[in-house]
């Protein structure tokens, strides 16, 4: 749920409540108050009773027109005066209604007289009413517009807010583009942006550190063994090297290959890991396989491998050059773990690809076959990088893979 | 043909020398981006073989210097780091081919000819082979009788073959060669034996002699000395 839409729903439901606590209270309140003057009122009445008393010595006339009801009555002995509310027939209203009774005794003519004072609270009640309605309705409207005004100008305020999270989106490591966040006077978005912008610049200063790294490493490693390549290109022009001489050079290069396989190797999981193959795009695999089928075409032919192909239409969204190297790699394991006479299999479907091929009679390690430098029981030549590199590649772009050993058949199956 | 090898490893560029120095190329070296920049403005190659990790001063600048010059040389970046990035920017500042270290001595001179031959295509898009003519536009072998029809693998080794003359060139570097090295499927190269086979014999039925000799234990050599 949105930040404020959960503000907006605790901020109503303490604000309706509050309202609807005050309300009640603000109802009894004034009820109390008005009924208070209506007191006051017929007290002053007393006085003035007494008053007039005192003067002439003669009870006042009773009032017929006015709002109160006046009855005199004699009575024995003096009370004391009492007030309370009694339900009767409101002749104005034509219904029964509240009253407000007054009683008190006043001594006058050498008799006691009881005053009963009674007057309408209809009028008193509707005013309650009144003002109670007019207050819940301000009340409702405040709350309307609170809710507006949030939505409105709340959205209004986050808008940095998504606007850093819209940049940060498009935002690619690999890419070295400078990242634009909002400008805004919001400390806490100002904080956010500024802890982002530190994180992006340490985190580009590491893939700059370790992407020269392996450059470096890159040159490092393979300069030498130009270097001894070379010597041994002008070495082999000689005339006069013997049989065995020419088959200890021969070892030599081929030790010269694999350190530059291995180091070739190595350097390119470096770089997978940091990133450095980021650029992801549509890929037709069906071409991409076909195009490799053509190149290892006749190097199966002249080691008498069989091909069977079976493609149907594929794609996936990946790094094309991770993508061939992957391939490159699946096809000569499949080729380099065969037999003489051997076959390959390839099926391609919309998601998933199976290349499998007939080879060792017995099943590989799958719990291990994807560790760095592992290596079967044969073919000391190769890295063992090979299918850990496959594993990285597969990981990155979110492709699933499998081994299992099946009528004779290693099988390698990638899902997407 | 005169070919300018800058590169800092002056041993590697001594051997590349070494190599490249024949009947068909003279080789200059420069082991560091002054030298190679006064080479450049004073002399006329044909060919620049040019090392992007200088110490002082990146190859690519000499590329552009050479750019910006409208010199006619044809470059060949070769780099330690395989770096995609450099490749793509090499080719975009307008160099012609890029090859990654440790890169076979042979492989370096088929790439260098193939660029000569490219620059100086105006006059030269045909070798002569004794009595036969190879169409370098057409990719084609001819004698006197006719086409002599060879496969795309046949052709490249010949060019192969001839662009590296005289010298020993390991099966290795052919295979490497024809297939490229990203494809490794093979601990023999014993296979090629066969794509050798079918050129000889192509060959001496045109009615030349045996160019290509076996070196025991290494690879082959084209004997020729047009």
């Amino acid at each position: 749920m949105k930040l404020f839409s959960r503000y907006n729903r605790i901020v109503l439901l303490v604000l309706v409540c509050l309202f609807l606590l005050s309300s009640v209270i603000y109802y009894f309140l004034l009820d109390y108050i008005l009924i208070q003057e209506v007191d006051e009122v017929m007290a002053h009445r007393k006085i003035r009773t007494e008053n007039y008393v005192r003067a002439t010595g003669h009870m006042p006339p009773a009032d017929r027109m006015g709002e109160v009801r006046i009855n005199y009555t004699v009575v024995e002995r003096p009370i004391k005066e009492v007030f309370s509310f009694e339900t009767a027939y409101d002749t104005i209203e034509n219904s029964a209604g509240t009253f407000r009774k007054f009683l008190f005794t006043v001594p006058a003519d050498g008799q006691i007289y009881l005053v009963t004072l009674m007057r309408p609270l209809a009028g008193t009640r509707n005013l309650t009413i009144t003002i109670i309605l007019v207050t819940l309705a301000t009340i409702l409207l405040i709350l309307i517009i609170s809710l507006l005004i949030n939505r409105l100008v709340l959205r209004k305020l986050w808008q940095p807010f998504y606007e850093t999270i819209a940049a940060m989106r498009n935002y690619k490591l690999s890419k070295l583009k400078e990242v634009t966040l909002p400008h805004t006077s919001i400390e806490e978005f100002v904080f956010l942006n500024e802890n982002l912008k530190d994180t992006i610049h340490k985190a580009e200063q590491e893939y700059q550190t370790l992407k020269e790294f392996t450059e470096n490493a890159s040159h490092e490693l393979q300069t030498p063994l130009a270097l001894i390549r070379s010597k041994l290109d002008l070495f082999i022009q000689r005339e006069d090297l013997s049989e065995a001489q020419s088959e200890e050079l021969k070892e030599i290069y081929l030790g010269v290959k694999r350190l530059s396989r291995l180091s070739g190797s190595l350097l390119l999981l470096a770089k997978i890991e940091n990133q450095q193959f980021a650029e992801v795009k549509v890929i037709d695999i069906r071409e991409k396989i076909e195009k490799k089928v053509r190149q290892f075409d006749e190097l199966w032919k002249d080691n008498q491998l069989n091909l069977h192909c079976d493609l149907q239409d594929a794609s996936i969204q990946s790094n094309s050059d991770l993508t061939d190297i992957l391939l490159n790699n699946l096809l000569s394991n499949a080729s380099r773990h065969n037999v003489v006479g051997g076959t390959i299999y390839i099926h391609l479907r919309a998601n998933k690809l199976m290349i499998s091929n007939t080879g060792l009679q017995k099943e590989l390690d799958s719990k291990r076959i994807f560790a760095r430098f592992y290596k079967g029981e044969s073919n000391s030549h190769q890295n063992g990088l090979g299918l850990s590199i496959i594993k990285q590649i597969c990981e990155r772009s979110q492709i699933e893979i499998d081994y299992s050993y099946k009528n004779s058949r290693h099988i390698f199956q990638l899902s997407w | 043909m005169k070919i300018l090898i800058i590169e800092d490893e002056k041993k590697l560029a001594d051997n590349i020398c070494t190599f490249l120095n024949s009947e068909q190329y003279t080789c200059e070296v420069a082991y560091d981006y002054y030298t190679a920049i006064e080479k450049i403005h004073i002399y006329e190659y044909d060919c620049i073989v040019l090392d992007i990790t200088l110490p002082n001063g990146s190859g690519l600048d000499i590329l552009k210097e050479l750019k910006q010059n409208k010199k006619s040389e044809g470059v060949l970046i070769i780099s330690a780091k395989n770096s995609l990035d450099d490749k793509v920017l090499g080719l975009q500042i307008g160099a012609d081919d890029y090859l990654t270290k440790p890169f076979h001595l042979p492989e370096l001179v088929a790439r260098v000819s193939a660029i000569v031959r490219r620059k100086a295509f105006a006059g030269n898009n045909q070798i002569a082979l004794d009595d036969l003519t190879l169409d370098l536009m057409e990719r084609s072998l001819k004698s006197n009788n006719g086409n002599i029809p060879l496969t795309r693998k046949e052709y490249d080794l010949l060019i192969y073959f001839l662009s590296n003359r005289n010298r020993v060139v390991t099966k290795e570097s052919i295979v490497e060669h024809l297939w490229g090295d990203e494809i490794d499927m093979a601990d023999s190269y014993d296979f090629i034996y066969s794509h050798i086979k079918n050129l000889r014999k192509k060959l001496m039925q045109a009615g030349c002699p045996d160019y290509i000799k076996a070196v025991y234990g290494m690879g082959y050599r084209f004997d020729y000395h047009g």
